[in-house]
């Protein structure tokens, strides 16, 4: 389980958190969406720990996770660019987190194996990921994600890189993954497409604020303010 | 194929540049090192002033490495290398990293820092030294040496860690690495090739090293540039100066062409 309690966030001047609040359910898929700019990135990574929060705090599984480092959250960020290791092979990016944890090799490499062949990676175990396709990436981020049995799963823009027919089956494998791992997970994104199609519910962020969460039903039946509604593209 | 053949040709001006000015002065060099001493004050010493034409003879190699007096020299320049280079590197990378790590204002603002140095006259700057440390030595001019090198060192090292995008950190944070690990593990190697450049630069250089040992060192840290600079001006004997160069020429050849070996197999 995820909680945010009334976390903000400036940078100087600029107001990139303001009060927000969200629970993410365990096994609940929930997609931040936003213009860009609007604070979804920063929210993410004060999740993950990487932008200190400077009031309200952050909780994760129940314990308050406000003034860990990433290191303690033990979450699962797949980055917009992947953020793969590129001097390490498939195999030893999905081990790397189990090997953070001190997980002997025999059983960590038997793990990134069953994951990697959970994400339809199995057989690159040692290439390099500049060997791989763009979806072929993307799917290994995702594995070194989960390999670590992380308890919340954080998915930065994770298809923004990709072609559209890529992006489609990625989008649906994505999903059918966090079913089956029942992990509680935030995607954010600026495609709407995206979030609706993919996510239990959809946060509108607009502004450092979530203005409207709910089912894609709610909120293009029941806008909170014009806003969401243009963003969504229902006003003409 | 005519593409090609016209290509190379615009090499032609480059390469005429490095025939004359590089390739054919070595090989004065070398064949300079492969004379008899000159005659400095018999009768025939205008003739045979600084070598003996027509002849050939390694004697002069047999000197330097027989010799206690070279092969001090030479032990002591190739130290004096190392040293200057561990240190560049070491200092180097810190400097470099808090550059990886600024703003891009405080980056813009470290750089100027870093190369404003280059901007001072190299004497200027190397009495400047003479003047902060006072008695001549080892160290100081181990320090001239590293203060000469830094700035390349530190813009070399710089250019690798920038090419580390910082997500992969944050990745490795977030995988339970700590921020020691994560820089061991993720950041250090994939700037190793970079900070191998930078080595190679940094050891090529100081091997050459005249200026720091001469103005700011004893007799005892002269290095084989200053030799050969004794050899060339004072005691006239150029065969015994051209074969030291071709020596240090060698012990060049040997750090260079391993670390870029190494360079390689990492990259």
């Amino acid at each position: 389980m995820i909680e945010l309690v009334d976390i903000s966030k400036s940078f100087g001047d600029v107001i990139a958190l303001q009060d927000v609040s969200l629970t993410v359910a365990p096994g609940e898929f929930v997609a931040v969406l936003g213009p860009s700019g609007c604070g979804k990135t920063t929210l993410l990574r004060a999740i993950g720990g990487y932008v200190p929060v400077d009031r309200g705090s952050v909780w994760l599984s129940g314990t308050d996770v406000t003034a860990s480092p990433p290191e303690a959250r033990r979450v699962g960020m797949v980055f917009q660019d992947y953020a793969l290791f590129p001097h390490m092979t498939v195999l030893e990016n999905v081990e790397f987190g189990l090997k953070m944890r001190g997980e002997d090799k025999a059983s960590r490499q038997d793990k990134a194996r069953s994951v990697l062949a959970l994400t339809g990676m199995d057989g690159t175990e040692q290439r390099r990921p500049a060997e791989l396709s763009g979806g072929q990436q993307q799917r290994v981020a995702v594995a070194r994600a989960i390999a670590h049995e992380p308890s919340a799963l954080l998915l930065d823009e994770p298809l923004a890189n990709l072609d559209r027919n890529i992006r489609l089956r990625l989008r649906d494998e994505l999903r059918a993954l966090q079913q089956r791992l029942k992990l509680p997970t935030i995607l954010v994104t600026h495609d709407q497409e995206e979030a609706l199609g993919i996510a239990d519910r959809t946060a509108i962020m607009n502004r450092g604020r979530i203005v409207q969460i709910g089912g894609a039903f709610d909120l293009t039946m029941h806008p909170a303010e014009p806003f969401v509604s243009e963003f969504l593209g229902l006003t003409e | 194929m005519k593409e090609s053949q016209s290509n190379r040709w615009l090499a032609a001006p480059a390469a005429a540049l490095w025939a004359v000015g590089v390739a054919l002065p070595l090989l004065l060099v070398l064949r300079m090192s492969l004379y008899f001493r000159g005659d400095v004050s018999g009768p025939r010493q205008f003739e045979t002033l600084f070598f003996e034409p027509g002849t050939w003879t390694l004697a002069n190699f047999a000197k330097i490495l027989t010799e206690p007096f070279y092969l001090g020299t030479l032990s002591f320049t190739v130290r004096l290398a190392l040293t200057t280079t561990l240190l560049t590197l070491t200092l180097g990378y810190v400097v470099a990293y808090a550059i990886y790590r600024a703003t891009p204002v405080g980056k813009v603002v470290l750089i100027v820092l870093v190369i404003l140095p280059k901007f001072t006259n190299i004497l200027v700057f190397v009495y400047g030294l003479k003047m902060i440390f006072g008695p001549s030595g080892f160290w100081p001019v181990v320090a001239g040496e590293v203060l000469m090198l830094l700035p390349y060192a530190v813009l070399t090292i710089a250019a690798a860690l920038e090419a580390v995008p910082f997500s992969l950190v944050e990745a490795a944070r977030g995988l339970g690495a700590s921020a020691s690990q994560a820089f061991w593990r993720i950041t250090f190697p994939l700037s190793l090739p970079g900070t191998i450049a930078a080595a190679t630069l940094a050891i090529l250089w100081s091997l050459g090293a005249f200026l720091s040992p001469y103005l700011l060192g004893q007799p005892a840290e002269y290095t084989i540039s200053v030799e050969v600079d004794r050899q060339t001006n004072h005691d006239l004997n150029w065969a015994l100066a051209a074969a030291l160069n071709v020596v240090l020429l060698g012990v060049m050849a040997v750090f260079g062409y391993s670390l870029t070996a190494i360079r390689r197999r990492l990259a």
